[in-house]
């Protein structure tokens, strides 16, 4: 397990999100991203790109967010791959169903691209600390 | 045979008068003459004897007056009394004995006259003696109008004893005159009464012989007619013309309780008492006017005792067809009296007692038709008691013509044995034209032989009330009903000692069941509650029978006829507790809430797809402009295009954020889980967390000295919410430079945390509205200072539903103090 987080792998339906997220993540927070536009691209690129942390949308067609973080568990390369959700909703209960599948975060749209790196900062900061003892 | 001796004797009698006539001319003196002389002398004797007792009967009398009005002894009251007695009896005695002496009689009524105006002064003597004492009532007897009294019958005494020495004088003076006249007659009647003599012993000797045959049958046959009469129970008696008993049995000494010699040949009046003696008078008078009486009387004998006596006299003729005397059969009928009165007196308790609990009484002859109705019945009806004849007609014209044929099919079945009792509702016609509901019920008493009713009584009662109580009942119920089946409401009622539940219609209807009441337990009715639910149910059922809650309402799931969920919401209380408090009666409404909670659902997916697709661009916006923000060497006036652009973003995302929050809050979607939370903790996390944002307004926010531990239960991200909402306020109403307070103290049983800033204070219009949603005192400050207008709502929402209170004290120019409450909890527990 790294103490340092360098690799992130975006699943966002959304092109405009997409290129707002990575710019944000690679310019305020210097880390290496890869974009997937789907579920099944991610469980298709991700064993390969062997991500930190892979942040994922929960709405997506097709193979929705929790779907695909259900389906990366089953893969080897990424079964302990920690998993923080993007999204719009802000429903408590859905949250709540989501830390409790094993998220590790949760950062909810929008966000001000200074204040997502802060974010995502302080869930690995968090993470790496629990990991390390 | 005695007769034939008489006949014996009055032919010597006749004879020798026929001799003397003959021989003696003129002079004759016959024995007649001399048994006449006798019986003078032996009635005076009487008449001196009972004038004796009249005399001594008086001083009695007197004498026990004084010694009462001395002593005041009953003793003395009744020895007057019986002194009293006396004189009665004695002059009815002498008023006998004078008969034939219009002078003496004169004398009897005077001294009876007398004799009563005495009693009359001793007895004003007791009185006086009662009212005024000794000294006055010894006063009142030596007065001359009370001596005239005793005066009077001494006098009156004296002159008949005077009248009586006359009269005797003047017989004895005729007696000597014919014996002086007579006396040279005197051998001549010496030898005639010799040879009279002689012959009247032989008829007498010869007769001596037959009479004592006679005398010794009779007696034989008297004691036989004694021995018969002894042991017949009734009471049998000879009187004879003159009132004087002459036979009696045995029966008569045990009821007048007087020995044999003070029954016989004694005067009626003596024997019975002067007061029974009168009383019976009368039919006396008419047995011996030969009329056969029969009549019942009571008779209280000495013991006190009364017995009811049937009594038949029954004249006794003599040969001449003249009544020479009268037998007396009496029966003691006191035990068929005593059973009669019973059965009356218990009658009349009955009807009392009905008539007494405000029921009419009906009393029927059924082979008459002839009722007997009573007062209260009458009354019943707005009638005076004399105001309706005892007929059947009236009872059936007063029924109303629509009852009438119903109500006589059920009294003719119930006659013929068909029901087993008659009770029977029809309306009544009242004297003042109403109609009254009346309650019939009766009972056959009597039947005969063949088992035909005779006699029947019942009640009635006026249950007009009732009846209108029951219309009542039933108009409500039909309003009830509308009302429930336009609410699609049930109605439920537990009845928690048994657990049997009746369930209104509508109930069936939720169910997806054929619409009818239903009663069931409560054990089946819970078994309907969806599992997940059933917890959160028995919960809040438990606190409300326990009388922890005073109600409850709770939504949660049934499972319906057809296998799915139906969502209904259940309010609930207890009606009725027995004396400790122990639930009896469990009722309350079932709402169908499916609908609602569809609605619900759906609001809830919109919110979550609208969050969404706001959200979405919003994001792209955001963050591009984020981004742009960090770019260097543009123009100054573009960097001010891109930070305008980006404020107002940032603000549209707030917006976003606090709309869909306060619809969350009010749509009952999120539920607010509580948990125990540390407010000094809190607080201070709050004030961290506040401290940059309020620093970009140049404000500093502080904690004020207080005291934690301060447990409450609550949500600590709520709260978060609320601080946060509180101290941006705060902070972006309060000038440059200064100091926003956070202060947590512990009222009574809560806490109250406030946020003061030093602001320019809350507008006077603005305060009544402030909770409002989109409420802002000044619209040019929500664009300044980036706010939304639905914070403080939010904030009271929130703490609303976490059981507190919020508000606020503003002084316009001197600040505002915002504060919420929360009740203390007494340590870290976690809420039930």
């Amino acid at each position: 397990m790294k103490n340092r987080l360098q690799k992130i792998m975006l699943v966002e339906d959304d092109p405009d999100i997409q290129l707002i997220t990575r710019l944000s993540l690679e310019i305020g927070g210097g880390y290496e991203v890869l974009v997937c536009a789907s579920g099944a691209e991610a469980i298709h690129s991700g064993p390969a790109y062997a991500p930190d942390l892979v942040l994922l949308d929960v709405m997506m067609p097709g193979m929705d967010g929790p779907a695909t973080m259900d389906a990366l568990r089953k893969l080897p390369e990424l079964a302990l791959t920690p998993v923080v959700f993007f999204t719009a909703n802000t429903h408590d209960q859905i949250r709540q169903d989501l830390l409790r599948r094993g998220a590790l975060g949760i950062i909810i749209k929008p966000v001000e691209p200074t204040a997502l790196v802060e974010q995502i900062q302080t869930i690995w900061q968090r993470f790496a600390g629990e990991a390390s003892h | 045979m005695n007769f034939s001796f008489r006949i014996g004797v009055y032919l010597v009698l006749a004879t020798t008068i026929a001799m003397l006539v003959a021989i003696g001319s003129a002079y004759q003196l016959t024995v007649t003459e001399r048994v006449e002389q006798a019986n003078a002398e032996a009635q005076r004797q009487r008449i001196l004897a009972k004038l004796e007792e009249l005399v001594s009967a008086t001083e009695k009398a007197e004498g026990a007056t004084l010694s009462y009005l001395i002593g005041r002894s009953a003793q003395d009251l009744e020895k007057l009394r019986q002194a009293e007695t006396r004189c009665q009896v004695e002059i009815v005695y002498l008023a006998e004995f004078v008969a034939g002496n219009a002078e003496q009689q004169r004398r009897v009524a005077a001294l009876d006259s007398a004799m009563k105006t005495m009693m009359k002064q001793e007895r004003q003597a007791i009185a006086v003696r009662e009212q005024q004492g000794a000294a006055a009532a010894l006063a009142f007897i030596s007065n001359d109008t009370h001596l005239a009294g005793a005066r009077d019958i001494a006098r009156l005494v004296d002159e008949m004893r005077r009248e009586e020495r006359y009269l005797a004088a003047e017989r004895d003076e005729r007696f000597a005159a014919r014996t002086r006249q007579l006396t040279p007659f005197t051998a001549w009647s010496a030898l005639m009464a010799i040879g009279l003599a002689l012959f009247a012993a032989a008829a007498i000797s010869r007769q001596r012989e037959e009479r004592r045959q006679t005398e010794a049958h009779l007696r034989e046959q008297e004691k036989q007619h004694r021995l018969i009469t002894s042991s017949v129970p009734a009471m049998i008696a000879y009187v004879d013309a003159q009132h004087r008993l002459q036979f009696h049995n045995r029966a008569v000494e045990e009821m007048l309780e007087l020995p044999a010699p003070r029954l016989d040949n004694h005067h009626l009046a003596e024997v019975l008492g002067i007061d029974n003696y009168k009383a019976i008078l009368p039919e006396i008078e008419r047995t011996l006017h030969g009329i056969r009486v029969e009549f019942e009387r009571k008779w209280r004998g000495k013991n006190n005792r009364l017995q009811h006596l049937a009594c038949s006299f029954i004249p006794d003729f003599d040969d001449n067809g003249r009544v020479r005397g009268w037998f007396a059969m009496l029966i003691d009928v006191s035990a068929r009296k005593l059973a009669e009165e019973a059965l009356r007196t218990s009658e009349e308790r009955w009807k009392f007692a009905l008539e007494g609990a405000g029921d009419g009484v009906w009393d029927r002859n059924i082979q008459t038709s002839e009722i007997l109705y009573s007062r209260r019945y009458k009354e019943m009806l707005g009638y005076a008691y004399g105001e309706i004849d005892n007929l059947r007609e009236e009872w059936e014209s007063r029924v109303h013509p629509e009852d009438r044929q119903r109500v006589m099919a059920e009294l003719q079945a119930y006659l013929e044995g068909k029901i087993p009792v008659y009770a029977s509702e029809f309306r009544m016609l009242c004297k003042d034209g109403s109609w009254k509901w009346i309650l019939s019920r009766g009972m056959v008493v009597s039947r005969d032989a063949q088992g035909r009713p005779l006699r029947m009584i019942g009640t009635h009662a006026d249950v007009s009330e009732r009846v209108r109580q029951q219309e009542e009942i039933t108009r409500v119920n039909e309003r009830l009903d509308l009302a429930l089946q336009g609410s699609r409401l049930a109605i439920w009622d537990v009845d928690s000692v048994t657990g049997s539940v009746y369930l209104s219609e509508g109930w069936a209807e939720m169910l997806g069941e054929v619409p009818h009441e239903t009663f069931t337990d409560s054990e089946s009715l819970f078994e309907l509650v969806h599992p997940d639910d059933r917890e959160r149910v028995r919960d809040m059922t438990l606190a409300t029978v326990k009388g922890a809650i005073p109600e409850y309402h709770i939504e949660h799931r049934v499972r319906t006829r057809a296998g799915d969920w139906r969502w209904i919401l259940s309010h609930g209380r207890v009606v009725k507790r027995d004396a400790n408090g122990r639930a009896l009666r469990i009722t309350g409404t079932n709402a169908d809430i499916t609908a609602r909670k569809e609605i619900e659902r759906m609001k809830n997916e919109f919110i979550s797809v609208v969050s969404h697709e706001l959200r979405t661009p919003l994001s792209s916006i955001v963050g591009s402009l984020g981004l742009l923000a960090t770019i260097t060497g543009v123009s100054e006036q573009t960097l001010t295009l891109i930070r305008v652009a980006r404020e107002n973003s940032q603000r549209l995302v707030r917006i976003v954020n606090d709309i869909l929050e306060f619809e969350k809050l009010d749509s009952d979607a999120m539920k607010i889980a509580l948990e125990p939370v540390e407010l000094v903790a809190l607080l201070t996390a709050a004030v961290q967390a506040n401290q940059g944002y309020a620093g970009q307004y140049g404000v500093s926010v502080a904690l004020a000295k207080c005291q934690g531990p301060a447990w409450v239960s609550a949500n600590a991200d709520k709260l978060m919410q609320v601080m946060a909402n509180l101290l941006s306020n705060a902070a972006k109403f309060s000038p440059g430079g200064a100091r926003v307070e956070v202060r947590l103290a512990r009222m009574r049983d809560v806490y109250r945390i406030s946020v003061i800033d030093p602001g320019p204070g809350i507008p006077e219009e603005f305060k009544p509205r402030i909770f409002d949603r989109f409420a802002q005192a000044d619209s040019s400050i929500s664009r300044k200072r980036g706010g939304t207008g639905l914070g403080l709502a939010i904030c009271k929402m929130i703490i609303d539903r976490l059981g507190g209170r919020i508000g606020f004290v503003s002084t316009q120019g001197a600040g505002t103090e915002f504060y919420f409450e929360l009740n203390a909890q007494a340590q870290a527990t976690r809420a039930a």
